[in-house]
């Protein structure tokens, strides 16, 4: 186990220095100087220079980067270009809205999804399953975004049950849940769709097992077959699926923070992005890499816990 | 008798509930596009950075009202030498700073010094560069010595660019601006909103309006519907996006907003480069373009033909749409003349606007199409449009509105200096005589005079004036209608119910 987790930390570690190589090098590429946009097109040559100058640009790429890895190891990002204060508090303040968001959404989509795909693979080819899987159907057609914004029209302006925008969790936990409701409704949708689908086939899978029979035979009931023995081991392949979802999610809640106008990290990313501030977007785009990684690395520990075989792989 | 009473009590009641009527809300939430990147005006040439502070925490010497005309700020008034080259301003006493410090000569001392000369810190030094020196003469009298005498200096001092800052607090200005406005800044959360509450130093607590207002920045054009029909946002002063207002516009809770701004929308076509550098070729250009036709469909409408840079509602502005109409026939006439009977291949840069950049490029796309242009249309976001064709001078055709008030100078800055690539002596002999000429009239004959030249050479194809487009809930009145300077001055903003 230990060994396990030690190879663990190294993918981590190794996958944190790829990404942050691979950001470093395209944001080199990327035209745009951060200075002028900034400034507007009015301002005077000496001024996008004086501004390039304090952001630390007229430095060779090779000084910034070792800047910028040494920073990131006494865990200093760096001041954000745009906001002129630490990109730490930048990123704190915004995944305190993307984390709960996609937790939220995760949540929810997976409450959804697994009755009904255990509801879809019990019924099968039956007018139950045919309804699952045509919601199933809509919900991975349906794009989040739209679904997003037919939500907003719905209950935030015409019913007028949610507000837009976010409040701040100053403004109470409650508060703070609520203005995510419609949002991780809008990421959930899809997940939920497709892990039902993932669900009912891996159920169905199961079912066919030799084991299920005999379980039956000896006289459980229908149910108990269903939680004890078909659930459990349907369960490793949906927990994969269930942590990719979590990186969907991540990436997901970019469009959606746009959408809600929520001040996550995907919408910090998409401003950082249009206006070249580099502080920001390498560290985020590290900081996602890193999440992704470690929700795979939870999911793997997962799979000890459901299922003893691979710890002795 | 009764009917006495009850007129007295009835009287008595609506006495007793008028103040609370009137007073029904004290907090305001105004809508922006743009986030500022730093509160500090005075630095940097962001519009949002003005948009949020000036006239609402930092004053000027002079101040700028709704239709561009200079008023008193922290100078109640001035003298102006004979010669044009010394302003004496005399400052308003018994100003102090959202801090508490009193404001005085020192402070301006301070604040234009800090914007003038070689080490200057304005993002638009340009604006201040007739300014040689600044001296205080008393605690409540300041003199400004221009090295020529120069036409605008009040107006630009009357700009965010030239607000009074406090020195003490001057390291922390980009985050916590101490200015002598009415509002300071209570709380930024960047990303989505900046609030401001009430200066308590300010010199005339009755006239501010509002306890809190709130800057929230939506950048999506959607959700800022959403924000205004759900009763979110009380007011966007500059919506952007046209196609937004058919929401509003038959809504009796929202009012539109339809003013000016002094943003050119023209199309550059590269005079460095074949076939543009061909007066006949940009002629056929101007020719081709019906600008009413693409102000209806780019613009739903709103916006002003123009034949020149220049902002129609200034008296000085000449209309000169005339000069090359819309006429294809004429265009094709032309196009052949020069050499192109069957056209020509080039490329349309589009900047990102969608209203009047994406969609206008569209437009234009099918008007040359008509006369046998063909033009690839290149959209880029705004980081690839300044480095590609604004400082890399690497375009054919594109398009952008140029926001500045009175900036048809920048035809004067040469081709090595502007992505234009105009070149004309005679126009920049009358730049430069605009330069030290103080007298209005004669002012007004040398920007007709301006405008004639480069709308005859076609120096850009003119498009037309961006309007001022915003939407506000019909109870909030006192909001600007049009944009003279980069500013969302609320200070005269209210709520009546």
């Amino acid at each position: 186990m230990l060994s396990f987790l030690a190879r663990r930390f190294l993918t981590l570690v190794g996958t944190a220095f790829a990404a942050s190589l691979v950001v470093f090098l395209v944001l080199e590429v990327v035209p745009g100087d951060p200075a002028l946009l900034q400034l507007g097109i009015e301002a005077s040559p000496e001024a996008v220079e004086r501004l390039r100058a304090e952001m630390g640009l007229n430095r060779s790429a090779v000084v910034r980067y070792v800047d910028w890895i040494s920073g990131l190891l006494t865990l200093d990002f760096g001041r954000s270009f745009t906001y002129s204060t630490p990109v730490g508090e930048l990123i704190a303040q915004r995944i305190a809205v993307t984390l709960p968001l996609a937790l939220m959404a995760l949540v929810v989509s997976t409450l959804i999804a697994i009755p009904l795909g255990m509801f879809a693979a019990a019924n099968r080819n039956r007018a139950g399953d045919y309804g699952v899987m045509t919601f199933s159907q809509i919900g991975v057609a349906v794009p989040n975004f739209w679904f997003g914004i037919l939500l907003i029209l719905l209950f935030a302006v015409h019913w007028q049950v949610f507000d837009t925008g976010f409040p701040g969790w100053d403004e109470g936990l409650f508060a703070g849940l609520k203005a995510l409701v419609l949002p991780a409704a809008a990421l959930a949708l899809g997940e939920a769709a497709i892990l039902a689908r993932i669900t009912r086939s891996a159920v169905l899978e199961t079912m066919r097992e030799d084991y299920v029979r005999t379980a039956r035979a000896k006289g459980l009931s229908r149910w108990q077959v269903m939680t004890r023995h078909v659930l459990r081991n349907a369960l490793i392949p949906i927990s994969t699926i269930v942590g990719l979802q979590f990186a969907l999610l991540l990436a997901g809640s970019i469009i959606i923070e746009e959408v809600f106008q929520l001040p996550g990290l995907g919408k910090l990313l998409i401003q950082a992005i249009g206006q070249r501030d580099f502080q920001v977007i390498k560290n985020a785009v590290v900081l996602f890499a890193v999440l992704v990684v470690f929700v795979n690395f939870l999911v793997d520990a997962l799979y000890a816990a459901i299922d003893p075989r691979p710890k002795q792989a | 008798m009764g009917t006495v009473r009850n007129a007295l009590l009835a009287s008595a009641v609506t006495l007793a509930l008028a103040p609370a009527l009137a007073q029904a809300k004290t907090d305001l939430i105004v809508g922006m596009n743009l986030e500022p990147p730093t509160l500090d005006p005075t630095t940097t040439a962001a519009a949002a950075v003005d948009e949020v502070t000036y006239a609402n925490i930092f004053e000027g010497l002079t101040r700028i009202n709704e239709n561009g005309e200079i008023l008193p700020g922290l100078a109640e008034s001035w003298d102006v030498s004979d010669d044009g080259l010394t302003i004496t301003f005399n400052l308003r006493q018994g100003i102090e700073f959202a801090d508490g410090s009193p404001f005085n000569a020192d402070d301006v001392v301070f604040s234009i010094g800090r914007i003038i000369g070689p080490d200057s810190v304005s993002g638009k030094p340009q604006l201040f560069s007739s300014i040689a020196d600044v001296q205080k003469i008393d605690d409540n009298t300041v003199e400004i010595t221009l090295s020529e005498s120069d036409g605008l200096v009040l107006f630009n001092l009357g700009q965010g660019d030239g607000v009074i800052v406090n020195e003490a607090t001057i390291d922390e200005i980009g985050t916590n601006p101490i200015g002598t406005g009415p509002y300071m800044v209570d709380e930024r959360v960047e990303g989505d909103h900046i609030t401001l509450v009430r200066n308590p130093n300010y010199r005339d607590p009755d006239a501010v309006h509002f306890d809190t207002v709130e800057f929230r920045f939506i950048t999506d054009s959607a959700a800022m519907t959403a924000a205004m029909l759900a009763g979110d946002v009380d007011v966007f002063p500059n919506i952007g996006a046209p196609e937004a207002l058919a929401a509003f516009e038959n809504d009796d809770r929202f009012e539109v907003i339809v003013g000016t701004t002094e943003g050119e929308t023209v199309m550059a076509a590269n005079w460095r480069r074949e076939p543009f550098n061909d007066p006949l070729v940009r002629q056929a250009i101007m020719h081709a373009i019906d600008r009413q036709g693409l102000v209806d469909a780019a613009m739903f409408g709103y916006g002003t033909p123009i034949g020149t840079h220049f902002a129609p509602h200034n008296p000085a502005y000449v209309d000169l749409t005339g000069l090359y109409p819309y006429d294809p026939d004429r265009a094709r006439e032309l196009l052949a003349e020069a050499g192109y009977p069957d056209g020509f291949s080039t490329t349309f840069v589009l900047p990102p606007p969608a209203a009047y950049a994406r969609r206008g490029g569209e437009v234009i796309q099918a008007y040359l199409a008509e006369v046998g242009i063909d033009a690839e249309l290149v959209p880029v976001e705004w980081a690839q449009w300044l480095e590609g064709p604004f400082r890399g001078y690497d375009y054919d055709l594109t398009i952008v509105s140029h926001t500045e008030p009175l900036d048809i100078g920048i035809y004067a800055l040469g081709p090595d200096d502007y992505y234009f690539g105009y070149d004309n002596a005679s126009f920049n002999a009358v730049i430069d005589e605009l330069r030290g000429e103080a007298d209005p009239s004669a002012r007004a004959a040398d920007y007709e005079e301006a405008q004639q030249i480069i709308a005859e050479d076609l120096a850009s194809i003119f498009l037309f004036q961006l309007p001022q487009l915003g939407v506000r809930n019909a109870n909030v009145q006192g909001v600007w209608a049009n944009r003279p300077i980069q500013a969302n001055d609320i200070t005269g903003a209210y709520w009546q119910e």
